[in-house]
């Protein structure tokens, strides 16, 4: 029988064809390992969009630039308005930073996060074109010089903050370029026509702009060279509207979306352009932000709910399934204000206990789950709600909490099996946060920290505000407390010792439910102005960030597991009405994959 | 096209929705009541695949205004019972602190 090797003279590996790291190797062809199947395969860049985190406030019409994994979108259409807000995108979510000093929407944008440019844009209705220029150094805007000329609606934008151009745009349609050296405008060569709702990618000196509108809807591009304009490839499918990655290069321009709520993606590679993936969500006006063609975001946009929506895209031998929230098993009894294991459970190894059936009975219920199931074990001995839990289904703790409408100083132990009384808490508590292990646990709430080493409870060092209805996270020398009543958006920082200020919640909120690590914390729904709350946040250590939203909005839910492989259960949707369900919350994941090469 | 699908379809637990369910398209839970029993109601992005998952959960279309009095219902539900809940010689304030500020209404979207 001919082989490969004897057809081709060459040795071919057998490989895994899910192998992963370095082994991946693109255009290698080999044997996949599972050999009942005798395929030769190889790893093939493959392009994909992908479901990413949705904006604070999102909307159409932005400015974008940056990277994937570092982006920002200024200015937007508001509320039937112009507006100033912007947002920073951090690759896994989006926080609002220093807005626009001019509200604006329909602008363009060039540079880096911490080194950006916008300029141009519509700060009606009604219709009014601005030259207003403004640098962004990755907190706050700065005025600049104008624009030679004022215009909006899809400015072709190159470069960096110290080397942009400006090109085209409306009203009345515009071929016009200006140059940006840092401080001021300079008129060059013009488009070789007027030009309008168009896209854009490169820089000064190797930039390209593409599709938009000349006297119709168009898929042609422009090559600049930083003097002159040159015709360049046309796209597969004329569009306006449309983002790209802007900073992106000459040879690696991505078209993305347009009017009318185009799907289709195409790659320019300085030659042609060929199609590649589609969004999810057909798109126009919206945002993008990218360095090349293997990764770049689409963000905002018009129509409906596609206003908030990020959708990321990875050309690459990876492919990257994007986090979601998904039904987990039912509960055996609704419940609120419960109290579960927190970081030092699982997604499949959850345990919760206590609580309140609505409105008001209290529960000493305790339930397990494995990742498919929840099962009722044994009894609190002393059924409670609003009390601080810690640990996981083989060792925990619970203490203080409400029982028949008094403050409880109780504390019990779980052994995996049943519950034994513990020592008693330094004083009466409710609405308190537990955090940690069975044997080093924190107990946080209403100003007061207190210890548990396993046997007995110590009096620690205050927490800087008397705070209820917050969430939390981690072990006991790097915990974190997070939101609480009064709609708070602070966090708190826990070494063992002490509390120190953390990064604010993009939206504060209170009766949040949390898990995971201090440097890698999951703040799930709660309450926002007395609502139930569906959106969910991530801190880095540093930053919260918005991640996808649980299914049930929710408040004085409890979660247990980490940032990536997490689990929320029980809670109040709307207040009184016990939640049965709960919610798994998988993060991204990247999955090499082979494709199957066909002789026949 | 409507951007969102009413619906209602009882949770079931595990597996009701996945992860690829979420991606594929807008859900959103509200609890409800038809007047005898509690209900899920769901909004649902306007796709194929959404509209395949409310009949795959063996789930009954309503138009906009069912979906959102059956929300009111459940609303009305627990305004009442936070109303009635009340203790001799207790505050408004002390009750706010006991069971929680009065339940609001919820507008789906």
């Amino acid at each position: 029988m001919s082989t490969y090797e004897t057809l081709k003279g060459l040795k071919v590996k057998f490989l895994d064809s899910e192998t992963s790291g370095d082994r991946i190797q693109e255009g290698e062809i080999f044997y996949d390992s599972d050999r009942t199947a005798f395929k030769i395969k190889s790893h093939l860049k493959v392009g994909a969009w992908s479901a990413g985190s949705s904006m604070v406030a999102g909307s159409p019409s932005m400015a974008g630039f940056g990277t994937a994994t570092a982006a920002v979108g200024a200015g937007r259409y508001l509320s039937s308005t112009a507006a100033a807000n912007t947002e920073e995108y951090n690759g896994a979510g989006w926080v609002s930073t220093g807005d626009l000093n001019t509200a604006r929407f329909s602008c363009a944008g060039a540079g880096s996060q911490t080194a950006g440019l916008v300029f141009g844009g519509d700060t009606g209705p009604p219709f009014s074109a601005t030259a207003d220029t403004e640098e962004y150094n990755g907190t706050s805007w700065a005025e600049q010089n104008n624009l030679g000329t004022a215009r909006a609606r899809g400015l072709g934008a190159l470069g960096t903050q110290t080397a942009a151009v400006c090109a085209g745009g409306d009203s009345p349609q515009k071929a016009e370029v200006e140059e940006y050296n840092g401080t001021s405008w300079t008129e060059v060569n013009n488009l070789p026509a007027t030009r309008n709702n168009m896209s854009s990618a490169g820089s000064l000196t190797a930039g390209i702009v593409f599709a938009g509108t000349l006297t119709g809807v168009t898929g042609t591009s422009v090559e600049y060279d930083g003097t002159n304009w040159t015709a360049g490839g046309t796209a597969n499918q004329a569009r306006a509207n449309a983002a790209s990655n802007h900073t992106g290069t000459q040879t690696s321009a991505l078209l993305i979306g347009g009017e009318n709520h185009i799907n289709k993606t195409e790659l320019y590679d300085g030659t042609s352009w060929s199609v590649q993936g589609t969004l999810a969500t057909g798109a126009r006006y919206q945002g993008g932000a990218g360095a090349d063609a293997n990764s770049c975001i689409s963000f905002g946009g018009a129509g409906g709910s596609s206003a908030g929506a990020t959708e990321e895209w990875n050309l690459s031998l990876l492919t990257t399934t994007a986090a979601a929230w998904a039904a987990g098993g039912n509960m055996n009894k609704a419940k609120k204000q419960t109290a579960a294991g927190g970081s030092a459970a699982a997604q499949t190894a959850a345990i919760v206990a206590g609580g309140a059936f609505p409105p008001t009975t209290l529960l000493g219920q305790t339930e397990t789950y494995d990742g498919t199931t929840w099962t009722e074990v044994a009894d609190l001995n002393t059924a409670r709600k609003d009390h601080g839990m810690a640990g996981s289904t083989t060792a925990a703790i619970v203490a203080n909490g409400q029982i028949a409408d008094a403050a409880t100083v109780n504390s019990e132990e779980w052994n995996g099996t049943s519950w034994a009384e513990g020592n008693n808490v330094p004083s009466a508590l409710e609405n308190v946060e537990g955090f940690g292990v069975q044997t080093a646990a924190v107990l946080a709430g209403r100003g007061k920290t207190r210890h548990y080493d396993g046997t007995s409870w110590s009096e620690e060092e205050n927490m800087p505000a008397s705070l209820t209805g917050f969430g939390q996270a981690g072990t006991l020398t790097a915990g974190l407390a997070f939101g609480g009543s009064g709609n708070l958006s602070t966090t708190y920082e826990y070494d063992g010792t002490d509390w120190a200020a953390g990064g604010a919640l993009v939206t504060g909120r209170r009766l949040v439910g949390g898990t995971g690590t201090q440097t890698a914390a999951l703040a799930i729904a709660g309450e926002v102005s007395d609502t139930q709350h569906a959106g969910c946040e991530g801190y880095d250590g540093t930053a919260w960030s918005t991640r996808p939203s649980v299914a049930t909005g929710r408040s004085q839910s409890e979660g247990c597991g980490s940032q990536t492989a997490a689990i929320t259960a029980g809670g109040n949707s709307p207040p009184g009405v016990g939640i049965v369900g709960s919610e798994e919350f998988t993060g991204d994941v990247s999955v090499a994959t082979a494709k199957t090469i066909d002789f026949d | 096209m409507a951007i969102f699908i009413y619906g209602t379809a009882t949770n079931t637990g595990k597996g009701f929705f996945t992860h690829e369910d979420r991606r594929n398209f807008f859900l959103r839970g509200y609890s409800g009541h038809d007047g005898s029993n509690p209900i899920d109601v769901w909004v649902i992005g306007a796709n194929e695949k959404g509209a395949l998952w409310l009949a795959d959960a063996s789930g009954t279309e309503k138009t906009k205004a069912e979906a959102q009095a059956l929300v009111k219902a459940a609303d009305d539900l627990a305004r009442t019972a936070w109303d009635d809940d009340d203790v001799d010689d207790e505050s408004a304030d002390e009750k706010v602190a006991r069971i929680g500020s009065k339940p609001g209404f919820i507008t789906i979207p």
